[in-house]
């Protein structure tokens, strides 16, 4: 008798050609936690016919989509790069006008084989910290039914998980960088960073007619505007360091114009350079802890329109840049 | 190096200077005003915890650009605010009760109780929060001047490895002042700045009033006699926690002269103070009685003592909302009261030996303690 377990079960995804036409996975993705799933609203019968229990609900609209929760790693991580930001190879920027990407989301179980098609991300964060592997949350939406079928993979994986990034592959060859607008970043501008986290929100949201059960595609914006965000936590509030003394605190009352770049370094073949060129800080404090740490809150913005760059030692205009070097 | 240590950051805070000011409220220390006050002596005061802090805001820009992402927000305002939380001492703190109350009749207060010690009385200002001459009840201060102005406004610094961290103008906003059994009645101020400063603001020079660092003097819960009832017939109860807090409205707007700082605030609207008692035991259904039937008048007052210190917070006039038997092994009775001002400030529920009282205070606080300075005269 096979009996789902957590150890045994493997997700695999491919990007689509044609939205909401399934394909078989391509990609292996290390997902540590994935509550994907299908729903259906109940219409309750509130009929007034003399008796006191109604009739049974009646089956609504469908819902399909969930979380998806991954380490980042060098190789499969291309594949969810495409569907988070909406461009097609590295460097990924989140996409200036809009993100149309879907993918076909397999996950094998001891029971079943699970086929979701038309998957896209509505929102996404990456969060690097301590003693973790660098994690991606993704919030999945989906337009079209789940497929079943017997506990058989489909197709053939050619891209298996690769190095894994870690937080403190931000250092040596790898860095943090956080400074003003008014040159490149460079080794004086390193911070030492207890946490950071960004993400971008495509602001996605299930749109019903009478053309199907489920969802019409959802697009990205159809819920509000894109953002994108970061916030992070700088480890000392420490005098010595220009980066990490009150010249932050400076920053957020001047309503300073700042950019950052993180870089992972794993290997030669194995890095991750994160770029976000154009952000003021809405929150800067030194904390309560023992030992004070600075928290920080940006609020995040594309960086101009076209060649006319409000950051210019950062020519590219996405709020976010994502460059994946894997070879 | 130098790496801000939570033990480290030690707080001060002086009362901005009130008399004779009333050319200069504008530049000199009002509001935002263009001196700062000297921290140093005697002004460090011990604290728990603050959320004081820089906090601004930013606008974002929405506009339809054909762009998928907005540029980066605007900022709007600068300011500071936060909880500044603290053990209540028997002294080393009438700058700060002064500050929450907002007046000290100068005419009445301190008292000299002999032995070195005084009585001091605080009492709500019920008409305004901001800055502004003395109404003419309150002109009783030997040295009056029709320039003194009524400042209900502190700075307060926190020095950090990095700079002082100064806090320019702060009116309190509120406060709140809770006691539970085995542990001190802890205080809350919420504070509202006009911004923070940073740099370097006299932090070697600040230090302790004496005898007031170290746990010498906390206010434990056990020093505590509880009393409620008709004025005249007031009953000793046996407490296990008892709470208070009120915020003041006051108005935060900004405008063209005031650019991206707050105008000073004023108050805009009631205060509405709240107090609420734990009995440790269910054995009497007088409060519920109380709370079903408000005709019956009723005062209440909390007193704190050890030797010759005390600290005392009066009631004059209470209702007992809706009080409720708790479901423990051993029940307890919650009783939560609003408080209401002084009836009739001709004939005062409570009277003080020796204070005149002004303004019919909705809470009194009366302090015995060996400080000789009026606080609302101090500066």
């Amino acid at each position: 008798m096979a009996v789902t377990t957590k150890p045994l079960k493997k997700f695999g995804v491919v990007r689509e050609v044609s939205a909401g036409s399934y394909l078989d996975p391509t990609t292996l993705v290390p997902v540590t936690s994935c509550d994907l799933k299908q729903s259906f609203d109940l219409i309750p019968d509130e009929s007034l016919v003399g008796v006191c229990f109604p009739n049974a609900p009646l089956q609504g609209v469908r819902k399909c989509g969930g979380k998806i929760v991954m380490d980042v790693d060098a190789l499969s991580s291309a594949a969810m790069l495409v569907a988070m930001t909406g461009t097609t190879a590295s460097p990924y920027d989140l996409h200036a006008t809009a993100n149309n990407e879907t993918l076909s989301i397999t996950d094998l179980n001891e029971v079943k084989l699970n086929k979701r098609a038309g998957c896209s991300v509505s929102q996404w964060t990456i969060t690097s910290q301590p003693n973790k592997a660098l994690s991606a949350s993704l919030d999945i939406l989906g337009f079209v039914a789940e497929s079943r079928a017997t506990p058989t993979w489909p197709g053939t994986i050619t891209i298996n998980p690769g190095t894994l990034f870690l937080h403190h592959h931000l250092r040596s060859t790898g860095y943090a960088r956080i400074g003003d607008q008014a040159d490149a970043l460079a080794a004086g501008d390193a911070v030492g960073l207890e946490e950071v986290v960004f993400g971008g929100n495509w602001n996605r949201k299930d749109d019903f007619d009478n053309t199907s059960q489920g969802s019409l595609q959802q697009l990205s914006g159809g819920g509000g505007r894109p953002s994108a965000s970061l916030s992070f936590k700088i480890s000392r509030h420490d005098s010595s360091l220009a980066t990490q003394n009150d010249t932050v605190m400076g920053w957020r009352d001047a309503g300073t114009l700042l950019q950052m770049e993180l870089y992972y370094y794993a290997s030669a073949t194995a890095t991750l350079k994160v770029q976000i060129p154009n952000f003021r800080l809405s929150d800067a404090d030194p904390t309560g802890d023992a030992i004070s740490r600075i928290a920080c809150k940006a609020g995040v913005g594309r960086n101009g329109i076209g060649a006319s760059y409000v950051n210019s030692y950062m020519a590219l205009n996405a709020p976010i840049r994502l460059t994946l070097v894997n070879s | 190096m130098a790496i801000t240590k939570k033990t480290d950051t030690i707080m001060a805070a002086d009362l901005c200077i009130g008399k004779v000011i009333g050319s200069y409220v504008g530049t000199y220390h009002g509001w935002g005003g263009s001196s700062l006050m000297t921290l140093g002596a005697g002004h460090a005061v011990p604290y728990i915890d603050t959320t004081l802090g820089g906090k601004n805001k930013s606008e974002p820009d929405d506009s339809i650009e054909g762009q998928a992402f907005p540029d980066t927000p605007v900022l709007t305002e600068i300011g500071a605010n936060g909880d500044i939380n603290m053990v209540c001492r028997y002294l080393g703190l009438d700058r700060w009760w002064y500050w929450a109350f907002g007046y000290e009749d100068a005419g009445s207060s301190p008292q000299s109780l002999g032995a070195g010690y005084y009585s001091h009385l605080y009492e709500m200002d019920l008409h305004e929060r901001h800055v502004t001459p003395y109404r003419t009840a309150e002109q009783t201060a030997g040295d009056y001047n029709a320039l003194d102005r009524k400042v209900r406004l502190m700075q307060i610094g926190r020095k950090l490895a990095t700079n002082d961290y100064l806090y320019q103008s702060c009116a309190c906003e509120g406060f709140s002042l809770q006691s539970k059994a085995g542990d001190f009645l802890r205080a809350s101020f919420k504070t509202l700045a006009y911004k923070e400063l940073r740099g370097s603001y006299n932090s070697a020079a600040w230090t302790f009033p004496a005898g007031v660092a170290g746990s010498a003097l906390d206010i434990p819960h056990h020093h505590l006699t509880v009393q409620l009832g008709p004025p005249g017939a007031l009953v000793t109860l046996g407490c296990s926690d008892i709470s208070m807090s009120l915020t003041y409205p006051l108005r935060k707007d900004k405008d063209t002269v005031s650019g991206l700082y707050l105008e000073e605030p004023k108050l805009e609207g009631t205060v509405e103070p709240k107090a609420s008692l734990t009995l440790s035991t269910h054995a009497t259904d007088t409060y519920q009685a109380y709370s079903e039937d408000w005709s019956t008048a009723l005062c209440m007052k909390w007193v704190w003592t050890f030797g010759s210190y005390q600290f005392g917070l009066y009631f004059p006039d209470v209702r007992v909302e809706n009080a409720e038997i708790t479901g423990d092994g051993v029940a307890k009775n919650i009783v939560p009261l609003s408080i209401r001002k002084e009836p009739n400030i001709a004939a005062p529920v409570f009277t003080f030996t020796g204070h005149t009282l002004i303004q019919g205070s909705m809470i009194y606080a009366w302090v015995k303690n060996t400080n000789s300075t009026n606080e609302m005269r101090r500066n």
